[in-house]
């Protein structure tokens, strides 16, 4: 090839024309239904809780086809602990992903843009707090608590579920910010900007992805902790504790409901938040 | 290769441990201060009324040795079904985190978004669902049957692969999103460049692509690999009595058996071996460091 | 006192996180909640531990009660509510018992809240409370309406005159079957080792539930349980997992399983099968030939309770036939009251007529219950099955 169809052009814009080999299209068709099916695979169990949510059982549990029925959704608050429940644990996930997105992107920052006596130890030390069994962690924290004088509830939560997502933030962000182009940070600071504006105005938007990925992955860690959670909560009930506790007794397809008016509330947001990106493209 | 230079100024010397001094204080207190508490009840012997026993520390490394010797079987199968399920998660994975990050456009951040959906739903509702799919007269297992798929015990629930499965399924998007957001990392024109240079799409994969994944393939196998060791519950709803888990010993030594020793020094000796093996692996993967 | 974080500081941090600006202002949010945090914390910390037990603190309007989930009727709580005047913190925390106990036993040595006033357990855990020295008396002023107590319920081994543990709500151990799966009639323990059944029977993990019928299908009675007749069976149940015979250990997670046609038997507890049956007539339960054991879900009143006087009157109106009848018929298990078959009639004449709610005389013979054991016998049975179970 010669130098003006080199792909990297350094003199100007992107050469408009086309790679001259056709590529197969099959290849490329067999990846996206490749894609397409594990999609499938994700959500086949959410279809079942879907329709299970218009099941219509005499008795207390959810676990076999009745009839359809519009009554669930009639009365998706049905049972206020459940809803309580759920809202305590949306709340929780949000306030300690927050905290800990803070504490981990940091590490991970920190660790991969120099390397500082210690670095070692410091990134052999991130990984155990994920390799540490749940109940033994769970019964120590709470010896913890106690010998602190904290009474057990909403912050200890909180405080518990920030100590194991800290390392998975890290590790997420680690894997954005590993092959970071760091003279960008250079330059920023060869103009004039001071490290902290160069910080936030350069390095921090382009691991955004990295953050974002790894608030979600915390925020779903969160959300679904049993074990830790059930020994520094005291009296107070998140959602997997009031639900691992209720399929003992029964399985009210109200869990079913509320569960899918989630999905179909994230599911709206994300839909909108594509729509208006569109939007703000189309419009420039 | 553009992406990857590295600084050659000189950084302020006290930045990075500023920087790593939040998380660390955070872990000092509420990780290690109850590990270190872990570790004593792991050496002492247990006296006294059964149920508030008197922990004596005596550095008593006998509860290491019956740790190892017991459970051995069950350390091996933990390891075993997380390995499997971690190399399942890889192959699954890779396909969406490839198509969200170059061939999703504009829906990029919906089909992430619907990829973290399902967790939003409780593991247990998640799995009640896939045990009302998996039953042993449903069409699933039907139809695996007709073609001979089945495990020996001739159904997919209570078996070594529900287990698997359920260790799988549970922890894909722990794979999914650290690889999307190494792969978006990659500048498209490099793949160009190498669909080019290279004669065919695989090579151009194992060349160009894989290599420049493997951060969000480290990541990825550590964040699933690591906590599927020791998992407990996926083998408690999915697995039979011949699927027990290093964790369910965990727990009903801790629940039920009231072992504090025991239990505490399985923890440790879990830690331990994991760890070992995360070294291990990282050095194959040619790289030194962990995070 | 509010123990939760600013709700501004929540709506920010939950908004929109991709923005720059917008995670730079959470994070700043974050960080301020960080430094307030600990002097918060602190705060809250010394006042909770500067509580003392029970005859410290008292608040006589509220009482917290802790429960299993789904084992209270509808209404059934504002009737109390209305009746008494006091105001009713109803929790559904009770999970499972070693659990609770794992989680309340560091609390309850330092007498510090647990948070409820009452909480049912089953009896053998309220036994073990109770020998701990953990629980406050139920006085007999207090619960006039004691004397309801159905007659074998009113004394007890485990608990002399009943001063300690109030019986709530009780039931059948036995063995419950798909008659869809099974295609037979099942009568007995040793078809659960028939080998046409093989890899689709459960059976409970815990020791007591799990072993006493066994037991009595070997002719041993678990009222006198001594070790080598607890090994007996043990080994049996081991020798059949051996075989692949049992397909899964369960609490009371065998119920999608039994619905399913997964596992063809299932031991089972009464109350489970009577709500099954509701959507499935498939499902069956039987009381074994040789002899099934029961259960006991028990009020107990921590010694750190505030309010005993009120945890009392939660006793005594329960105790009330009318008002009992309104639990039994919505939990379907078999009342601790004696001569309820009137009053369930007036409810629901069903629930009247079942003989897994309102079991005869005669299946009653057949039911036995375990003593009360020393700590040293519960932990040696506990570890020895434990050990087969997959521990």
């Amino acid at each position: 090839m010669t130098a003006q169809t080199a792909v990297a052009n350094p003199g100007g814009a992107a050469p408009a024309a086309k790679p001259v080999r056709a590529r197969p299209k099959w290849g490329d068709l067999a990846l996206r239904v490749l894609a397409g099916l594990v999609l499938l695979y994700l959500f086949l169990p959410i279809f079942v809780i879907v329709l299970f949510s218009f099941n219509n059982p005499s008795g207390k549990f959810n676990y076999s086809w009745q009839g359809f029925t519009l009554d669930n959704w009639a009365d998706p608050f049905k049972y206020p602990q459940l809803t309580e429940a759920l809202k305590l644990s949306l709340n929780v996930a949000a306030v300690s992903t927050a905290i800990a997105l803070v504490l981990g992107t940091l590490v991970a920052i920190a660790l991969v843009r120099q390397r500082f006596a210690g670095y070692r130890a410091v990134d052999t030390f991130m990984v155990l707090p994920l390799t540490a069994p749940e109940v033994v962690m769970g019964a120590s924290l709470l010896v913890l608590f106690l010998d602190l004088g904290w009474h057990t509830g909403y912050t200890t939560i909180v405080l518990a579920h920030i100590a194991f997502e800290v390392s998975f933030i890290a590790m997420t962000v680690r894997a954005r910010v590993r092959g970071f182009d760091w003279t960008l940070e250079d330059a920023s600071l060869d103009l004039g900007a001071g490290p902290l504006r160069t910080f936030f105005k350069v390095t921090l938007p382009l691991i955004v992805p990295g953050i974002v990925a790894a608030a979600m992955l915390s925020f779903a860690l969160s959300l679904d902790d049993f074990i830790v959670t059930y020994f520094v909560s005291g009296s107070t009930v998140t959602y997997p504790l009031y639900v691992n506790a209720a399929v003992k007794a029964a399985v009210p397809p109200q869990i079913n409901v509320l569960a899918t008016a989630i999905l179909v509330v994230s599911l709206a947001l994300l839909a909108l938040g594509t729509l208006y990106r569109r939007k703000r493209i189309d419009g420039v | 290769m553009a992406g990857v230079a590295t600084s050659t100024r000189q950084r302020s010397r006290i930045a990075p441990y500023l920087m790593i001094l939040p998380a660390l204080v955070y872990l000092a207190i509420f990780f290690v201060w109850p590990l270190v508490a872990l570790a004593r009840t792991s050496l002492s012997t247990m006296s006294g009324s059964v149920f508030l026993p008197t922990l004596t520390f005596a550095w008593d490394f006998g509860n290491y040795a019956e740790a190892f010797t017991t459970y051995r079987e069950q350390i091996l199968r933990s390891f075993g079904y997380a390995a499997t399920a971690t190399v399942l998660c890889l192959l699954l994975a890779f396909p969406l985190a490839y198509v969200i990050a170059f061939k999703a456009g504009r829906f990029k951040n919906l089909i992430l978004g619907l990829v973290i959906l399902p967790f939003f739903v409780t593991f247990l509702i998640r799995t009640i669902a896939w045990k009302i799919i998996l039953s042993d007269d449903g069409w699933v297992v039907s139809a695996l049957g007709a073609v001979g798929l089945l495990p020996s015990e001739g159904r997919l629930l209570s078996t070594s692969w529900a287990v698997i499965g359920g260790l799988t399924y549970n922890w894909i998007i722990f794979m999914i999103l650290p690889l999307y957001v190494s792969l978006e990392k990659i500048d498209p024109r490099l793949l160009e460049a190498s669909r080019d240079l290279y004669s065919s799409n695989a090579r151009s994969f194992t060349k160009v692509i894989l290599p420049l994944a493997m951060p969000g393939v480290l990541a990825g196998s550590l964040l699933v690999f690591i906590p599927a060791v020791g998992d407990f519950i996926n083998a408690d709803y999915l697995g039979s009595t011949q699927t027990t888990m290093i964790g369910n010993v965990i727990q009903k030594q801790f629940l039920v058996v009231k072992d504090y020793p025991v239990a505490s020094a399985l923890s440790f000796v879990l830690m331990s071996l994991i760890l070992a093996g995360v070294l291990l692996y990282t050095r194959a993967l040619g790289t030194e460091d962990l995070v | 006192m509010p123990n939760e974080i600013d709700r501004q500081l929540i709506a920010r941090l939950a908004a929109n996180r991709t923005s720059r600006r917008r995670f730079i202002g959470g994070s700043a949010a974050a960080a301020a909640a960080l430094v307030l945090g600990p002097s918060f914390l602190a705060a809250c910390g010394s006042d909770s531990s500067s509580q003392d037990a029970g005859g410290g603190e008292t608040d006589e309007s509220t009482l917290r009660v802790s429960n299993w989930p789904l084992y209270m009727a509808d209404g059934f709580i504002a009737a109390f509510q209305a009746a008494t005047g006091l105001t009713v913190d109803y929790k559904e925390d009770f999970n499972d018992n070693e659990q609770w106990f794992a989680k309340v036993k560091e609390p309850l040595s330092r007498k510090h809240d647990i948070g409820a006033d009452l909480v049912i357990p089953t009896e053998f855990m309220g036994a073990r409370l109770r020998g701990l020295g953990w629980l406050n008396e139920i006085s007999d002023a207090g619960v006039p309406n004691r004397k309801n107590l159905r007659p074998d319920l009113i004394d007890s081994p485990v608990d002399p005159g009943r001063k300690y543990l109030a019986p709530y709500m009780s039931g059948m151990v036995g063995i419950a079957y798909n008659k869809a799966a099974t295609g037979r009639e099942i009568r007995s323990i040793d078809d659960l080792w028939d080998p046409e059944f093989r890899g689709r029977v459960s059976l409970f993990s815990d020791a007591q539930d799990g072993l006493g019928m066994i037991m009595l299908s070997q002719g041993n009675n678990p009222e006198d349980p001594k070790m080598p007749a607890v090994q007996q069976a043990i080994d049996l149940v081991a020798e059949q997992k051996e075989k692949g015979q049992i397909r899964r250990f369960t609490g009371n997670d065998y119920a999608d399983d039994l619905a399913a046609g997964n596992i063809a038997i299932a031991q089972a507890y009464s109350g489970d099968i009577v709500q099954l049956q509701a959507d499935n007539p498939d499902l069956e339960f039987v009381v074994p030939e040789a002899g099934g054991t029961s259960f006991l879900d028990t009020m107990v009143i921590p010694y750190t309770t505030r309010n005993q006087k009120g945890a009392e009157a939660w006793i005594n109106y329960i105790y009330d036939r009318p008002n009992y009848a309104k639990l039994v018929v919505y939990t379907q298990f078999v009342p601790v009251l004696s001569d309820m078959t009137d009053e369930l009639a007036k409810l629901d004449p069903e629930v009247a007529n079942n003989p897994l709610i309102n079991p005869s005389q005669e299946t009653l013979d057949n039911i036995y219950t375990w003593p009360a054991l020393t700590d040293e016998q519960t932990q040696e049975i506990n570890t020895a099955y434990a050990a087969v179970t997959g521990g």
